[in-house]
């Protein structure tokens, strides 16, 4: 997933830092899936496989 | 500049839970405002660039939370967007910038210098108006910071003083970590807090841990500067040192905002509450107070303000001044009212009513 959000991040300058923190971390109101699955654990060293697809999404909280 | 905000208008620039606006006015009596910016968004800060009278600066998450914080810049008017990078710590760090809360010019001959203090606290500068951004180490990872423990707004850095006669010399204010200055450009810091209080301490008068809740300078142009505390109010001579507590006089120790006079010393104004424990006006009228004096003495004004009845709050940057003669003093509520003085203080119009509610109020002159 590290590698995803890098080549993601080359296309659209900036998101990478929309999704995780300087530190690496999930940001807490953002949920990403695979294969509709969401991912529970560390976001960069999520697994993916040719063919995956995957879901980047805002919880929907506020007030 | 759009035709709507002329040239030479004052601009009070109004951040809010919901987005930000521009109230204008060219006579300070009939006022239009512009907005909202930055919609459905909180925003911590909105600034005009006092130095070009065009670039407005937002301290805002990104679509209110979730996508984390960002810097906003636009023309005055016209639509803002993030700016290419937020402030970042160093990687490796193991920190991670939760909100911007403070957005500073830098100096006046350094226009695309602009400072943000963020929480967790940290001191972060650009020197290309947002673009990028560099870290102050010598602050951000200060060998006190382990122990650094946030108030109930959070750890922020909130408060970034910078000399107009020396921009190396700076000054910040934590809450509930105190105040530190550097005048090496932010190579090294000291803490400044002797003379201030922290009474939820064992040791009233540590080194740091105060709660400090917002500084200005005075006017006077020596160094010397006013502090709202959680545990009083204060002044700073011109040599730093020790702090003097000038609370006496006024209803309560406990308030948030504190705007000094732009051009007459020793002059500031500040909006006391009840306390820590019920963060309300006294008696349920609205009111702020006027030292000329450095603090000596204190006179309240109230003319044109609610009450009673009025159980509301001000927050940390809910009170500002403009630069005119005489002085437009500007205080925006956290429910939603905001209220001009163009008498320096000494009366009160309520400029709108049923804005979302009120993070930060700033003015300056529409270039």
């Amino acid at each position: 997933m590290g590698a995803v959000l890098r080549a993601l991040n080359a296309s659209f300058p900036g998101i990478r830092d929309r999704v995780v923190d300087e530190a690496g971390r999930r940001r807490p109101y953002v949920n990403v899936f695979v294969n509709e699955e969401i991912v529970m654990g560390s976001l960069p060293e999520a697994k993916l496989k040719a063919g995956d697809t995957v879901h980047i999404l805002p919880s929907v909280a506020g007030g | 500049m759009p035709r709507t905000i002329k040239k030479g208008s004052v601009v009070v620039a109004v951040g809010t839970k919901k987005g930000g606006f521009l109230f204008h006015s060219s006579d300070r009596r009939k006022w239009s405002v512009a907005g909202p910016f930055m919609v459905g968004n909180l925003v911590y800060h909105m600034i005009l660039d006092p130095r070009d009278g065009r670039t407005v600066y937002g301290a805002s998450p990104v679509w209110s939370e979730p996508w984390g914080p960002a810097v906003y810049r636009g023309r005055a008017g016209e639509t803002m967007k993030p700016t290419e990078t937020a402030p970042k710590f160093k990687e490796g760090s193991d920190l991670a910038v939760t909100r911007i809360w403070h957005i500073e010019p830098g100096p006046a001959d350094a226009p695309e210098t602009i400072y943000a203090g963020v929480e967790p606290a940290a001191l972060f500068r650009s020197d290309d108006r947002g673009g990028t951004w560099q870290d102050f180490e010598a602050l951000n990872y200060h060998p006190t910071r382990k122990e650094w423990q946030p108030g109930n707004g959070g750890l922020c850095l909130h408060s970034v003083l910078v000399d107009p006669r020396n921009p190396k010399h700076l000054v910040i204010g934590i809450s509930a970590v105190g105040a530190f200055e550097s005048r090496n450009g932010g190579r090294s810091w000291t803490t400044e807090n002797q003379g201030v209080r922290a009474g939820f301490m064992p040791n009233k008068y540590p080194e740091w841990g105060q709660c400090v809740h917002k500084l200005a300078w005075d006017a006077s142009g020596d160094g010397s500067i006013f502090q709202q505390n959680h545990c009083g109010t204060y002044h700073r001579g011109p040599d730093g040192g020790g702090w003097t507590e000038v609370t006496k006089g006024l209803p309560s120790e406990f308030g948030f905002p504190i705007a000094a006079h732009p051009h007459t010393k020793h002059t500031a104004f500040v909006a006391p509450l009840v306390g820590a424990e019920n963060r309300v006006f006294p008696k349920g009228q609205m009111a702020v107070w006027k030292t000329t004096n450095r603090g000596r003495s204190w006179r309240r004004s109230t003319k044109g303000l609610p009450g009673p009845g009025a159980y509301m709050g001000v927050l940390r940057e809910g009170m500002t001044v403009d630069a005119n003669d005489p002085v437009g003093v500007y205080i925006g509520t956290n429910t939603g009212q905001l209220f001009a003085s163009r008498d320096e203080g000494e009366s009160w119009k309520m400029l709108a009513d049923f804005l979302p509610p009120i993070l930060s109020v700033s003015a300056s002159v529409a270039g």
